[in-house]
């Protein structure tokens, strides 16, 4: 053989070897934070109380399945989305049917649904909704009265979990990436434009290590692993949830990274992950959660709320600076908030077909 | 003469009346026929045996259906109908449990009913028929397909066969509340 084509070949192998690789972090890659140093002290604390409240039943004629995901408008009124139904259903903002919109299938302004327990909707500035449609690669754009506006489709080989599409003042989508970020920005008409942050952000993972097997399943964005919400000024956050990590940007440039790490918080988790790793089987991946919710404060869009999942639900508020600001913490809640907005805290218990409103005791 | 005309007549309006008797006849056999095999129970029949035995051995029979608006689910494994539909059968039973009765029949064997149960986390109690063989004929079950039946004083309301959707579930959760009114007025 001659020596180029041995050359080649060896090249060749090479880049064979690299682009199986491509893309899959082995156990060396990662970085475990075993006990980190608190980052904040949880002091302030704030009571949320109950102010409304409706479960299963809507009225007479209306009913919830399983809902799953809601946003509230400027107005109060609320969009939830029913998994159950494949429904989009509007309450106003004393939690009253208004109306009910989206059909099943694969048609315009139809979406297959999915029982996915997890964001897809998003209202723009401009009021329209959003909903993410990945089993059809869609985002389907409704009017307030759920008129099918238009349909922007998402790029081939997309689909992930079920995502929830953002939208800025400039009409770009922001989603769960599919080509190996974090974060994916497209124009309006649904053209690839850039991705934020590279899969090194799963790379840290703080008190919680993943067994080496399933190290892959964790370092894709997703629902549970990504947040992300607009900021005003052309502003971006994205939350990770492996290492409890705020990024910040500004015109799409990072301009802020920290940690989010409250010593209570931190500690009780620590035991969750304890507990867990007595008990868990060698074939299950599950990662305990400390946060299944994150967003940004709607009304003044200069604070976002971290949900606990451990013990009753309790919001971290934070400044965009990093700093903890206050714990506001329920009584006995355990259902899931997903949107601060018009002075109050939307959220759902889907297994109770619940959808209930919070707000600060003053 | 005219007494030809009349004997005409006569024979017209007879011939006519035997063959008018004849299609009632035949309607009604055919009637009988398609009704004796159709897979379902139609509303407003009556379901005369229930022997049922659950997974601690509790033994049920008609008179259970008395007394409340009765929710009934029939599923077989394996059948992807009932898997799909064990999310809304869970969430009927769930909103109405006080309100109603709810049987889940598994016609499959035995064990796999306890299996089922275990794994689906079902809500509501799951039985299975003391004699499969009669249980089926006497609800006219015919088909390896999930069937959703709403019952009350007596006679059925409604019965679902395969998948339910979303408009499903909501008829049948109006239909059961606007029974409890009844029961209750």
């Amino acid at each position: 053989m001659k020596t180029s084509n041995r050359i080649l070949f060896a090249l060749y192998i090479l880049i064979l070897m690299y682009c199986i690789t491509m893309g899959d972090l082995t156990a060396a890659d990662i970085k475990v934070i075993k006990n980190p140093k608190p980052t904040h002290v949880e002091k302030n604390y704030v009571d949320l109380i109950l102010v409304k409240e409706i479960k299963d039943e809507i009225d007479e004629e209306h009913f919830f399945a399983i809902p799953t995901y809601l946003v509230p408008d400027k107005d109060g009124n609320v969009y939830v989305y029913d998994a159950g139904l494949n429904k989009i259903i509007k309450l106003d903002k004393n939690l009253r049917f208004v109306t009910m919109f989206l059909d099943k299938g694969r048609g315009p302004g139809e979406t297959m649904g999915s029982f996915d327990r997890t964001p897809n909707m998003f209202i723009s500035k401009f009021d329209k909704l959003y909903l993410g449609c990945p089993g059809n690669k869609k985002i389907i754009v409704f009017s307030e009265e759920g008129k099918v506006e238009k349909e922007i489709p998402t790029p081939q080989g997309f689909f992930k979990k079920f995502y929830r599409p953002v939208v800025d003042e400039g009409g770009k989508i922001y989603l769960h990436s599919g080509y190996g970020g974090v974060v994916d920005i497209f124009d309006p008409a649904g053209k690839y434009l850039r991705t934020l942050l590279t899969q090194d952000a799963f790379k840290t993972f703080v008190v919680f290590e993943p067994q080496k097997k399933f190290i892959h399943n964790h370092t894709m964005s997703g629902t549970l692993t990504t947040f992300y919400d607009i900021l005003p000024d052309d502003g971006f956050i994205i939350y990770i949830t492996h290492s409890s990590t705020v990024y910040l940007f500004k015109n799409n440039k990072l301009v802020k990274k920290f940690n989010v790490w409250p010593e209570k918080l931190f500690h009780a988790y620590k035991d969750i992950v304890n507990k867990y790793k007595a008990s868990v089987k060698e074939d299950e991946d599950i990662k305990p959660l400390y946060c299944m919710s994150f967003f940004v404060d709607k009304d003044d869009e200069k604070h976002f709320y971290m949900e606990s999942m451990i013990g009753y639900r309790s919001l971290y508020k934070f400044n965009l600076k990093g700093e903890l600001i206050s714990v506001l913490r329920t009584k006995n809640e355990k259902g899931n908030f997903y949107a601060k907005r018009n002075g109050y805290f939307y959220g759902i218990r889907w297994n109770e077909g619940r959808i209930f409103i919070y707000k600060e005791d003053k | 003469m005219k007494g030809k005309k009349n004997y005409i007549t006569i024979l017209s309006l007879l011939s006519a009346l035997i063959i008018a008797l004849f299609i009632i006849v035949m309607q009604a056999k055919e009637n009988r026929f398609l009704r004796a095999n159709l897979p379902y129970l139609l509303p407003k029949e009556k379901i005369t045996s229930f022997d049922l035995v659950g997974a601690d051995n509790e033994r049920i029979d008609v008179d259970a259906l008395k007394g409340k608006p009765s929710l009934i689910y029939i599923f077989q494994t394996p059948c992807s109908a009932c898997n799909d539909n064990v999310l809304f059968w869970k969430k009927i039973a769930g909103i109405l449990k006080d309100d109603i009765n709810v049987f889940g029949i598994v016609l499959s064997d035995y064990g796999e009913m306890v299996s089922f149960t275990e794994e689906a986390r079902l809500n509501f109690k799951v039985y299975y028929p003391v004699e499969p063989i009669k249980f089926k004929e006497n609800l006219k079950i015919r088909l390896n397909i999930a069937q959703t039946i709403v019952y009350f004083e007596d006679e059925v309301f409604r019965v679902n066969m395969g998948n339910l959707n979303g408009e499903d579930y909501t008829q049948i959760l109006k239909e059961i509340k606007a029974l409890l009114r009844r029961k209750d007025s």
